[in-house]
């Protein structure tokens, strides 16, 4: 029985492509949820730390708060001023007071350095301080690259009319990747911006330098006085943790493993069956042949018993009628009439066809194993036809390569004979006998071909049974004793229609038993 | 021992005899040319008078324990002998008696290769039934006639 090699069962790419489809699917909603769940964490994440910055921002407002009442009670004496500011302004913070004046803001004094006292201040200063009141108002920020400088003002009712605090910072933005490390920044990736997206020259903080951030990101308002800032930030890893986002990937994996398991458990069991299903038809096939087998053997044996009890028990009547006949043309000696002499011919010839029965039924029966010896196809066929000469009329052809066979001599010449005899009864009206030997495909191959009316369709596989016969005189014998000794043999014996019409026997011997070409 | 056959009641003396030992061959008397033994009554005597028909002197014997008793008494020129017979078969008859005439076995039956061996030279030939008269003459004469020539 030959399978479809590697080649899947239907059912077995059914189930697997299930399987996996389920999985697969599986996969994509777990990675979803997960994914949700990292982008609400890192929202919350985000949100928490926009207010811890947006906090210490407003430690600057403060800071300018505690300037503001004491540059109040002084009245805006820069030197109570330069006291008070002294201590707060380490670098890189500067404290500035300034007064508006027709040219604009004019710094009044400075802690801290940067401007000297008594220059007008540039632009961006001088828009925070125009807008400054009692809420911080941070200056528009600038990163040049290596440090952003950022300001927040401070202006009336908190100080006198006309005054104005600035405080002043330029940071590299970078320096916070220290001071970032706390919760939540040490999950996130950070960035705060003066601006709602994220522009370069607009960065005030970020822990680190991978910027802009890239992936999933999260941004949150930075409340700072009358301003926001805007903080964007990425997670560093994932957020809801190692195994829940690996957790897709293992049921993808699980899953495909699965389907690879289950299909072929599928397959292995759908070949078993199939294996199963194959043998047991096998079995039943092979079941039925021996059954076949024994019923002909059975057959043949029942026939063989009774063949062997009336060949024997004919023999004695047999002895007794000849010795009769003899003994009557004994008796009548000269008075033997013409008429009585035609009878007695009768009764004789009559009485020698019961003894032929009598020995083929015998020969039939016998169980010789056969003692095969070297024996000249040719010369045996030859031996054959003359010791049976063939009729008037009929033709004989011989067309036997040198050949030597391994046969037993006495039931080979028995197979010979009986074939050839047959030919010749096959043609009453005269024809052609063709015999003719080769070696097939390590055969031994014997034809004999007759030119009579052949053989009844359907009859070629019942010729060989046993008293089947088709003659008005036969024992039905002749062929089955040629069958039995050539399957002793280890050969084969069919018989069909020439294509010329006709029978053609054919006899085939294994080169076990045979074929060595002659050396001559 | 055995008791002898009524058909061989014209040689009683020569029965008893053969109990001590074996009895000497001169002692017995030729009776006819060729015993036949067959169980079936029309081929003996078929058999048999095609034989006198030829001119030879025939005694019968319907089964192997007859005949048994008759070669003990007598002497035969030869013995045609059937197998298969009741009391007594013909490969026993012929293992029950070392001293024998030619003996040719006459049967319906062929006997075993292992049968042929045991008989071995105590068997001139085997005839497989039915035999031609004229057959059967040419192997008797050739047996009888022989014998005497020599």
């Amino acid at each position: 029985m030959t399978r479809g090699g590697w080649r899947p069962s239907p059912l077995t790419a059914f189930v697997t492509l299930v399987v996996a489809a389920a999985t697969v699917l599986g996969f994509a909603l777990t990675n979803r949820s997960v994914a949700s769940q990292n982008q609400a964490l890192l929202k919350r994440d985000t949100t928490e730390a926009a207010e811890y910055v947006s906090s210490i921002a407003s430690g600057f407002g403060s800071t300018l708060e505690a300037l503001a009442s004491g540059v109040t009670l002084s009245n805006g004496s820069p030197t109570e001023f330069d006291a008070q500011a002294r201590p707060l302004a380490q670098p890189p913070v500067t404290m500035i007071l300034a007064r508006r004046t027709g040219a604009g803001y004019v710094v009044v004094a400075v802690a801290g350095g940067g401007l000297p006292v008594g220059q007008v201040v540039g632009p961006d200063m001088e828009k925070a301080l125009e807008k400054a009141g009692s809420t911080l108002t941070p200056a528009p920020v600038h990163f040049d690259g290596k440090a952003t400088t950022l300001g927040f003002a401070l202006g009336p009712p908190l100080v006198p009319s006309g005054l104005a605090l600035y405080e002043q910072l330029k940071i590299s933005p970078f320096l916070a990747i220290g001071a970032t490390q706390a919760a939540p920044f040490h999950v996130l990736q950070a960035s705060v911006y003066g601006s709602h997206t994220p522009r370069s020259d607009q960065l005030i903080l970020a822990n680190t330098h991978s910027l802009p951030l890239r992936g999933t990101t999260a941004e949150a308002p930075v409340s700072v006085g009358t301003t926001t800032w805007w903080l964007v930030a990425t997670a560093r890893s994932p957020l809801a943790g190692g195994f829940p986002n690996a957790a897709p990937y293992i049921i993808l994996a699980v899953g495909l493993l699965l389907a690879l398991a289950i299909g072929s458990t599928v397959e292995v069991l759908v070949r078993r069956q199939r294996y199963a299903t194959g043998l047991v038809a096998e079995r039943t096939a092979e079941l039925e042949a021996s059954h076949l087998a024994l019923m002909r053997n059975e057959r043949l044996s029942a026939l063989g018993e009774m063949a062997s009890t009336v060949g024997h028990e004919l023999r004695n009547p047999l002895a007794a009628v000849i010795n009769a006949h003899f003994m009557l043309r004994h008796s009548l000696g000269g008075a033997v009439t013409p008429d009585v002499d035609r009878h007695l011919v009768m009764a004789e010839r009559q009485t020698a066809r019961a003894a032929a029965l009598a020995d083929n039924l015998t020969t039939f029966v016998r169980h010789r194993q056969p003692n095969p010896v070297p024996l000249e196809l040719g010369a045996v066929v030859d031996d054959v036809l003359a010791a049976t000469p063939p009729p008037t009329g009929i033709e004989v052809t011989v067309d036997i390569p040198p050949l030597v066979i391994q046969a037993d001599s006495d039931q080979f010449t028995q197979v010979l004979a009986n074939l050839i005899v047959n030919g010749f009864q096959a043609m009453p009206d005269g024809g052609v006998l063709r015999i003719e030997g080769s070696v097939h495909e390590g055969e031994v191959v014997l034809t004999i071909a007759d030119s009579g009316t052949g053989i009844d369709a359907g009859s070629e596989d019942r010729v060989f049974d046993p008293f089947f016969t088709t003659k008005a005189s036969g024992t039905g014998l002749g062929l089955a004793i040629v069958n039995r000794i050539v399957e002793a043999h280890g050969g084969e014996v069919t018989l069909r229609n020439g294509p010329n019409g006709g029978a053609v026997v054919t006899i085939r011997l294994p080169v076990a038993s045979s074929p060595q070409l002659a050396r001559r | 021992m055995t008791t002898p056959g009524r058909h061989v009641s014209a040689a009683p003396g020569a029965l008893t005899s053969d109990d001590a030992s074996p009895t000497p061959f001169p002692a017995r008397t030729v009776r006819a040319d060729v015993l036949v033994v067959d169980d079936e009554a029309d081929v003996r005597a078929s058999m048999s008078e095609v034989l006198r028909t030829s001119g030879f002197s025939v005694d019968e014997a319907e089964d192997g324990q007859v005949a048994l008793a008759m070669l003990r008494a007598f002497r035969y020129g030869m013995v045609i002998l059937d197998i298969r017979m009741p009391r007594l078969d013909g490969v026993s008859l012929i293992e029950s008696l070392e001293d024998l005439p030619p003996v040719i076995v006459h049967s319906a039956y062929s006997l075993s290769i292992e049968e042929r061996q045991r008989l071995g030279v105590k068997v001139l030939m085997y005839l497989h039934k039915p035999v031609s008269p004229p057959e059967l003459l040419s192997v008797v004469r050739g047996i009888l006639e022989g014998g005497r020539d020599s």
